[in-house]
This record gives C-alpha cells, sequence and structure tokens, in this order.
C-alpha cells in the first residue's frame, strides 16, 4: 500500500476555497434551509416602547388568527423560572419581558403557528397595554441624580453597571503633568452592528420519546450554546445537541444566547414539535448585539520633540439594558487596554464606566466585548491629534514612538505581553509602496489649488487569540480550544474542531495545517466543524481566536498523531524509534533517507499490521491552552479626496500592509482583508445606530443601515510582511479582524487630514457627505 | 419622537355647541381620519380603529381615547389618545379650548403632542412628522365641517 505523498509542503499555499463549490452553488445548508417533519413557526411580539410598564397582554384575538397554536408571554415563562436568562457577562437579561420593558424591539410574548405567515399575523394581532415610562437613552445622562432608574430588578439602585480601571493612575498622572506638551480629544466610536447577510434563528426540536433536545442554530459558539440551554433550561447536558449548520456570516453577532433560541426550546417543548424561529432583518438590526457605542477621552503627554509619555483615557460605555456582552469574567471592558498600540509609553492610565440605557443589549459583534477595535481606532487618532498639535508629520511621530523590534517580547504599562513585532519594518514597507513622500508633495500643491485632499496612516497593533486559562474565559469555561482528527486506514483524514466558522474558510486552512503537520494533501483531510455530538469541546470562532488557538490545537493534534505514526513507521521501516526522523513529509531512517514510509502507509499498518503492544488506531484529541496572545500588527493608508461643494469623500487610494506571522492562505488572508476593509469602510463613513428621544431605533433596515456594495466599496491593495509568533505552534497569529480593527482610523486621519487647513483636529464617525458638508459649512468653505 | 403641534379652527357654530361636541364621543370620534370602526365606552371614552399608512408601514391602529374636561375652566378639555397596533405605539395629549369669535361663532384653540413609538417611528422616519400634523388637521378640519353640517341641518 504504497500511496504517494505529495512533495510541496501544503502550508503557505493559495489554495482555493473546499468550502467554495457548495456556497457558489446555492448547495449550502444554512439554518433556514432546514426543515423538519411537523415543524411550526415562531414570531415574537417586540416593544414598540423603550421604556414602559407592561400593562396586559391579550392573547386572544392572536389564537383567533387561523394556523396560530400558542402564545406565550413572560409570566408564562415565570411559572417555568425561565422568564430571565444568565448573560455570558454575569448580569441577566428578560427572555420574554415581565413588568416592563427595557428596550424598542424587545421580546415580549411569542406566537407559535402552523406556517410562517400565520405566526407573523398572530404577533401583530396579540394586544399588548404598555404605559410609557421616562426614557433613557443617552448615556452621558445615566448617572444623572433625575435619571430614570432603568434596572429596578438589581440590588444596586443605579444605572451605573460597573467601572474598571488598568494601569498606574499615580504615575500616569505625575507624566502628564510633567510632560511639554499635552493633548486631549473626545472620541466617540458611535453604535454599529455588523449585519450579517443571514440573520438569527434556531430550530428547537424536542423529542418527547427520547426526551432529547436537538438546536439547530445559527451559532459561532456551539458549544458554549449547549453548555448555557443546559444551565438555563436546567436539561442534562448530554440530552442537548447543538448543531449550527452553514452560517452566513457572524461578525460576533452569532456569539450570544439570545432570548428568541430560549422560547423556541419552550415552544418545542410545550407543542411537541419541532419550531423554527427567524428573524427578520429589522428585528435583526433593532435587537440583536450591536458594536461600539464607546465615549472617549483621550490625552497625550509628549515631548516638544515628539516623544509620547503618557496616556490617558476616560470612557463611557453604552451597554444597552442588559449587560450582555461576551466578556471574560476578569474583563468587563474586554482587552480595551491595548490602547498603547503600537508606542513605546512609560505610563499609562485607563478607565471605563459601563451604563445602562434604553437600548438593545449586546456589545459582541465586530470584535466588541474585547474593544479591540475602539482601542486602536482611539490611539491612532489621538497619535493624529498629537501630530497636528507638534505640527510634525504624523508619520514622523509615528516613527519616533515606535516599540523598536529589539525589545520584544515587550510588556506594556497596562500589563500585556507583546510576543512579536517588526513595526518600523512594516510601516516602511507601506509608506514605500504608497509613494508617501510624492504623496505629501502633491498634497501641498492641491492645497495650494484649495483642493482637499488627505493622507491617512493608521499603524495598529492587534491582540488576538483569547485566550490564555489564565487570563480567560467565558462563564467560568476556559478559552482553550480543540482538534479531533482520525486518520483512516487508507490515508485519509478527519479533522474535527470546537470552533465555527462562519466564511474564514478552516475547511481549507485548518485542512492545509493538518495536512502539513501529516504529510497529506490537504484535499484528504476533512475538517468538521458545526456539530456538538461530534466536534471536541470548544469555546467557538470570534476575536481572530480560531487560528491562534483552534489552528494551534490543529498542529499540536496532528503532531500527536505524528508520535504515534512514528513508532509504527520504525515497526514499517525495521529500526528503532529513535532511528526515524520525519523530514519532507515522510518518515525516514536517519542516514538512509530514501527509506521512508509515508502517513498513508503508517495509517493502513496502523489498522492492519500494528506494531505488537501498540493499540491500533490513528486518533489523536487535543485540548490546546495558549500561553499567551498573539499581537497581529500593520500599516494602513488611506489617501481621500473630498469634494469641497458636496462633502463627499473619495477614497482614492487604500492600502494595507498586515504582518500576521506566519501564513497558511494567502488567498484567505487576503480575502478576509478585503472584507473587514469593506466592514471599515462602511463603519467610517455610513453606518450607525442612532436612536431618537424616545429610544425609537432610527436604523433599523437596509434603507437607513447602509452596506456598502461593490460600487462604493475602494478598490484595496495588499501586501505582507511576516513576524512569525514565537509561541504559535506554527507562528501563526491571526489576521480576520485586522482590516476592521486598523482601517477606520485611517480613514478617519485622512479625512482629517484633508480637512486640518481648515483648522480641524476631529470628526467623529460615520463621514457622511452631510456630516462633512457640515464641517466644510461652519468653516465657510460652502455657503449655507 | 415628540411631534408638537397646534392650530386654530374657526367653526360655524357657538362655543357652547362646539364644546358639547368635541366633548361627545359619538360625534368626535367620527371625526377621527380613516376611520374604520367606533366603539363608544361611555360617555368620556371611546375606541376608534383607524387606518394608518406612513412610507412603507401601513395598517390599523386601535386608539383608545379619553376625554377630561378641564373641572376649573369650562370652555377647555383634554383628550388623550393612546394607540397601538403594527407593533407600534402612538400616545397623543391634546388640549382643546373653545373660544368665542365673530358673529357669534367660535374657534377652536388646540394643542397637541404626538410621541411615536416601534416601526411606525423608526421606519416611518422623516415622513411621519408631516404624515402626522396632516392627520391631526384633518381632525380637527373634520370637526368643522361636522359642526358646519350639523348648523346648516339645524337651520
Amino acid at each position: 500500500m504504497a500511496i504517494e505523498a505529495p512533495s510541496a509542503p501544503v502550508l503557505g499555499q493559495a489554495l482555493k476555497r473546499k468550502e467554495d463549490p457548495r456556497f457558489i452553488q446555492g448547495q449550502g445548508r444554512y439554518l433556514d434551509d432546514i426543515r423538519l417533519t411537523g415543524m411550526l413557526y415562531m414570531s415574537l411580539v417586540r416593544s414598540p416602547y423603550a421604556h414602559a410598564r407592561l400593562v396586559k397582554i391579550d392573547k386572544q384575538p392572536a389564537l383567533a388568527v387561523p394556523g396560530v397554536l400558542a402564545v406565550i408571554t413572560g409570566e408564562d415563562l415565570a411559572g417555568l423560572g425561565l422568564h430571565w436568562m444568565p448573560t455570558l457577562a454575569g448580569d441577566k437579561q428578560m427572555v420574554l419581558a415581565t413588568g416592563k420593558v427595557l428596550f424598542q424591539y424587545q421580546e415580549v410574548a411569542a406566537v407559535v403557528a402552523e406556517s410562517r405567515a400565520a405566526a407573523y399575523d398572530g404577533a401583530a394581532a396579540v394586544e399588548v397595554e404598555y404605559d410609557a415610562l421616562p426614557v433613557l437613552v443617552d448615556a452621558k445622562h445615566a448617572l444623572d441624580p433625575g435619571a430614570p432608574l432603568l434596572r429596578d430588578d438589581r440590588e444596586q439602585k443605579t444605572n451605573q453597571i460597573w467601572h474598571w480601571e488598568s494601569g498606574d493612575s499615580m504615575a500616569t498622572a505625575a507624566a502628564m503633568a510633567k510632560a511639554e506638551v499635552t493633548v486631549k480629544q473626545d472620541v466617540y466610536f458611535p453604535r454599529c452592528h455588523a449585519s450579517p447577510l443571514e440573520t438569527c434563528g434556531c430550530i428547537a426540536d424536542m423529542n418527547k420519546a427520547t426526551g432529547r433536545l436537538t438546536l439547530y442554530v445559527t451559532s459561532q459558539a456551539p458549544h458554549v450554546y449547549r453548555t448555557v440551554l443546559a444551565m438555563v433550561a436546567k436539561l442534562p447536558e448530554q440530552m442537548i445537541r447543538v448543531v449550527s449548520p452553514d452560517v452566513g456570516g457572524g461578525f460576533g453577532v452569532k456569539v450570544g444566547v439570545y432570548p428568541g433560541y430560549v422560547v423556541a426550546v419552550v415552544a418545542s417543548i410545550v407543542t411537541g414539535h419541532p419550531v423554527k424561529w427567524v428573524e427578520t432583518r429589522t428585528e435583526h438590526l433593532g435587537s440583536t448585539a450591536f458594536a461600539r457605542d464607546y465615549h472617549m477621552n483621550v490625552e497625550i503627554g509628549a515631548t516638544k520633540q515628539g516623544r509620547v509619555q503618557a496616556l490617558r483615557v476616560h470612557t463611557l460605555a453604552d451597554h444597552g439594558a442588559f449587560d450582555s456582552q461576551a466578556n471574560p469574567s476578569k474583563w468587563p471592558a474586554g482587552l480595551f487596554n491595548i490602547c498603547t498600540g503600537s508606542y513605546d509609553f512609560a505610563a499609562a492610565f485607563v478607565d471605563v464606566d459601563a451604563v445602562y440605557t434604553n437600548k438593545p443589549p449586546g456589545g459582541v459583534s465586530y470584535r466588541c466585548s474585547f474593544r479591540v477595535t475602539e482601542a486602536s481606532y482611539l490611539i491612532e487618532r489621538a497619535m493624529d491629534v498629537l501630530a497636528a498639535e507638534l505640527k510634525m508629520d504624523p508619520a514622523d511621530l509615528r516613527r519616533k514612538n515606535f516599540i523598536p523590534p529589539e525589545r520584544f517580547p515587550y510588556t506594556t504599562p497596562l500589563g500585556w505581553t507583546y510576543d512579536s513585532g517588526n513595526y518600523p519594518a512594516n510601516f516602511e514597507k507601506a509608506l514605500g509602496l504608497i509613494g508617501y513622500d510624492d504623496l505629501r508633495r502633491e498634497q501641498t500643491e492641491r492645497r495650494a489649488r484649495g483642493e482637499l485632499m488627505g493622507i491617512g496612516i493608521s499603524s495598529f497593533t492587534e491582540i488576538v487569540g483569547a485566550g490564555p486559562s489564565a487570563q480567560f474565559d467565558i462563564l467560568g469555561l476556559k478559552m482553550f480550544d480543540s482538534a479531533e482528527i482520525r486518520v483512516h486506514p487508507t490515508g485519509k483524514a478527519l479533522a474535527r474542531f470546537g470552533v465555527r466558522h462562519q466564511g474564514q474558510g478552516h475547511e481549507t486552512t485548518f485542512a492545509q495545517i493538518v495536512g502539513s503537520e501529516l504529510g497529506l494533501p490537504a484535499a484528504d483531510v476533512l475538517v468538521e466543524e458545526g456539530d456538538t455530538d461530534t466536534a471536541p469541546y470548544g469555546l467557538g470562532t470570534y476575536g481572530s481566536r480560531s487560528t491562534p488557538v483552534a489552528g494551534g490545537a490543529a498542529a499540536l493534534c496532528a503532531r500527536r498523531i505524528r508520535e504515534k505514526a512514528k513508532k509504527i513507521a520504525a515497526h514499517l521501516l525495521e529500526c528503532g524509534e529513535h532511528d526515524v526522523e520525519w523530514a519532507d513529509g515522510k518518515f525516514r531512517v536517519a542516514g538512509a533517507p530514501e527509506r521512508a514510509v509515508t502517513m498513508q502507509d503508517c495509517a493502513f499498518a496502523a489498522y492492519t499490521n500494528p506494531p505488537p503492544g501498540l493499540e491500533p488506531g490513528l486518533e489523536a484529541t487535543y485540548y490546546y491552552d495558549p500561553p499567551n496572545f498573539t499581537f497581529p500588527f500593520g500599516t494602513y493608508v488611506a489617501v481621500v479626496d473630498i469634494d469641497p461643494g458636496t462633502g463627499e469623500v473619495k477614497v482614492r487610494r487604500f492600502l494595507a500592509v498586515d504582518d500576521c506571522g506566519v501564513v497558511i492562505n494567502p488567498m484567505i488572508v487576503d480575502g478576509q482583508i478585503h472584507g473587514g476593509l469593506t466592514e471599515g469602510f462602511a463603519i467610517a463613513f455610513m453606518q450607525e445606530i442612532p436612536y431618537d428621544s424616545e429610544g425609537n431605533c432610527l436604523a433599523s433596515n437596509f434603507t437607513e443601515y447602509l452596506v456598502p456594495t461593490a460600487v462604493e466599496t475602494p478598490h484595496w491593495e495588499t501586501d505582507r510582511t511576516t513576524t512569525p509568533s514565537p509561541h504559535h505552534p506554527i507562528g501563526a497569529k491571526g489576521v480576520g479582524e485586522s482590516p476592521n480593527v486598523g482601517s477606520p482610523s485611517a480613514f478617519v486621519n485622512a479625512v482629517v487630514d484633508a480637512l486640518s487647513p481648515l483648522g480641524v483636529r476631529h470628526v467623529d464617525m460615520p463621514l457622511t457627505r452631510e456630516r462633512i458638508w457640515r464641517v466644510l459649512r461652519e468653516h465657510g468653505v460652502v455657503s449655507a | 419622537m415628540k411631534i408638537p403641534m397646534s392650530g386654530v379652527e374657526r367653526v360655524d357654530a357657538s362655543p357652547d355647541q362646539a364644546l358639547a361636541f368635541v366633548s361627545d364621543p359619538n360625534r368626535v370620534g367620527r371625526c377621527m381620519p380613516d376611520l374604520e370602526d367606533l366603539q363608544v365606552a361611555d360617555a368620556r371614552h371611546f375606541t376608534a380603529t383607524v387606518k394608518v399608512g406612513v412610507g412603507p408601514v401601513r395598517g390599523h391602529l386601535k386608539m383608545a381615547v379619553a376625554i377630561t374636561p378641564d373641572p376649573t375652566k369650562p370652555n377647555e378639555l383634554d383628550l388623550a389618545v393612546k394607540g397601538s397596533g403594527m407593533g407600534s405605539g402612538m400616545d397623543m395629549t391634546s388640549h382643546v379650548r373653545v373660544a368665542p369669535a365673530d358673529g357669534g361663532a367660535a374657534e377652536l384653540h388646540w394643542t397637541a403632542e404626538a410621541a411615536v413609538s416601534g416601526p411606525l417611528a423608526s421606519v416611518g422616519g422623516r415622513l411621519l412628522e408631516a404624515q402626522a400634523k396632516k392627520t391631526t388637521q384633518n381632525m380637527f378640519a373634520a370637526i368643522r365641517t361636522a359642526l358646519q353640517t350639523a348648523g346648516a341641518a339645524g337651520a
């Protein structure tokens, strides 16, 4: 049995994505594609009020709608003790409202019917009487003495959720006082939403005969759902199976457990039928996990020559009506204290106050719970504000302050230890590629002609790969991740993971990792994720953690297989195990490399001819607890032109030079960067979910909440440097979120740079035409 | 979204007739624009179902209306409207003062503030304010027309 092993290395190849043929042929199997026999449909009745007493719910008009079978209210759930559920942040959240509602579109009742249409009609027919209460939408007034108390269910009679600090406030104050130059800036990162094409949904299928619950659900973290369901619904965990089918985009929105899932489970138990619930777009934008809503105030102290010394940040975080972020218990503001960025500060201090408002809970999407985007945006914006104050080129200011390559591993004043980095090399590559000096010369000429051209730089550092168990957990579950590999007798492998991809390309990249470790072609490695009955336990895909954590598990699990295969190889080669070497994808006899066997040979022998005393079979499981985070970085440069008459910003060029360590599949990395840059572009220029004074969501559909199409999206230029992570098994760092984290500041810095001759230092996102036009009008560029 | 509104309608009826009209659920209720159903509960309360369309949001609102005469000012009263439907809510408080005008006629001086919640506010968005004003104006115009007709019939 000799199947030729591949000679070319599998890692680093731009293999086409194995998952794409089914997606591009419409053969994906998403949640809403699943139809079970006897399946019913559920629709939720949601509150039109942002804050109101719930006076009365009349189910009768809904029950009179043909096809409607049941109406479930919060009072019904209260009978089962299920009207509240724990959040991933240690707060609790109403499943269906009892007593009062706290945000518009909050879940109030559920209607179960024979068809989707009947469920919608039934939901519209439920009569709910509310008594409006004073509404709190502006986080800045949440702690005012006269502010309405939102969460009277809590012991603490205040709208403050928590206060969190990081760093040395005394040392920072001292350094700030001594600084020759200080700048201070308010920066708001508006509330936005990832809004994946597929909204959230589930099918709950309680089999009364077996007592087993199967939950098909749009989930980025199916095992976490299983454990949370076991805790919330008091069901034995082995009697729950969570299946996350193909997921049409997640971006963090599909990390948390939503009330609809819990109600669907109850509805299935009550009716004895499978119950499907799928959100509408308005429900999705109006109630699921938002991102950001961070009011930040930043101060930098520096020398006159531009050497930064101290950083101080005060933040007010609007968490909405419930604290339902997906936060590690030690880190209520996530990794926000990564906000010293790529720069060498001697002292830093950060504090965050989180408050309740009458807005939807969440703060999970776009890696919001980890708060890295906010942190990166803040420091990159603040560096430009400092450069303006010092009348210094922002590129020169960055050069003066980068953490030098020789100081890695580098510990920041806020406590993180950066694994590796070479910021100057990456930065100079980017500035060289875009022709930075020529652009500045061109800008001088254009400014002389009254034109508004801007160049914006972001030289960010990310923190990904949550996370080391000493630091990181969700509800106490440590944030390791796992891999299980089975090598079949014919030398083909099945690899299963505890993470769950939603477009990242795991079926290809993990096959490449496993293939390269085992000497198998990636085509021979089938990757499976998303079914808790078959996949090993894991915490899911978000926060760019799959490659740093599950990717590590993949490599180490494969190496465990290789260890065993080595014993089989020694048996086949009739030599001692110590004489066997793994080289070029084969086991070879040391000193006689032509005597070799392949992994396929070993796999066949594992089932047909195992060495005496060795357990047959070739399988392994590995739970990988990463020793540290990984710290990808990059330099992004945006070049914009602003129409002085209309305020329209045209992104002329955008270059992203990323360093995400060792690259597994360059095509997939480029794809992730293109996607993330497009998101960052949307956040910078188009997207915000505003609320009016009554707490009405003013962007609950795609006519108000804009998603960029190919028409608006600029052309992306990408390149790379490679600084491997020293602690990751294959040196990879993760990349999915770098462009979303790094790009908004590049866009805003470019626009502010274009407006800087007018004296503009900062403009909050989104930089819509209207907002820029107002700035131009304020400065007399356009007349009113 | 809170929408403040006000207006003055001259009606061809005496102040007493005008006051009696706007205090009567059976008569003022029929002046609700796009009325589909009217249920009078008692002398001070009625429920009206009206057809509503703001931009893409179309459906019915069920409005519970309470008429409260001002205990100290006999020519003034409050109309409180609480509407729900289409997953939305509408709360309106309105105050009416009946004043004598030239030639024995009367003027209705009215102010109102409507608060709209739900998809009607979030989807109706920019169209809502104009629509709310038009609807409220139409209601008072309907009162004027009805009083005129009643006056003509009486004559």
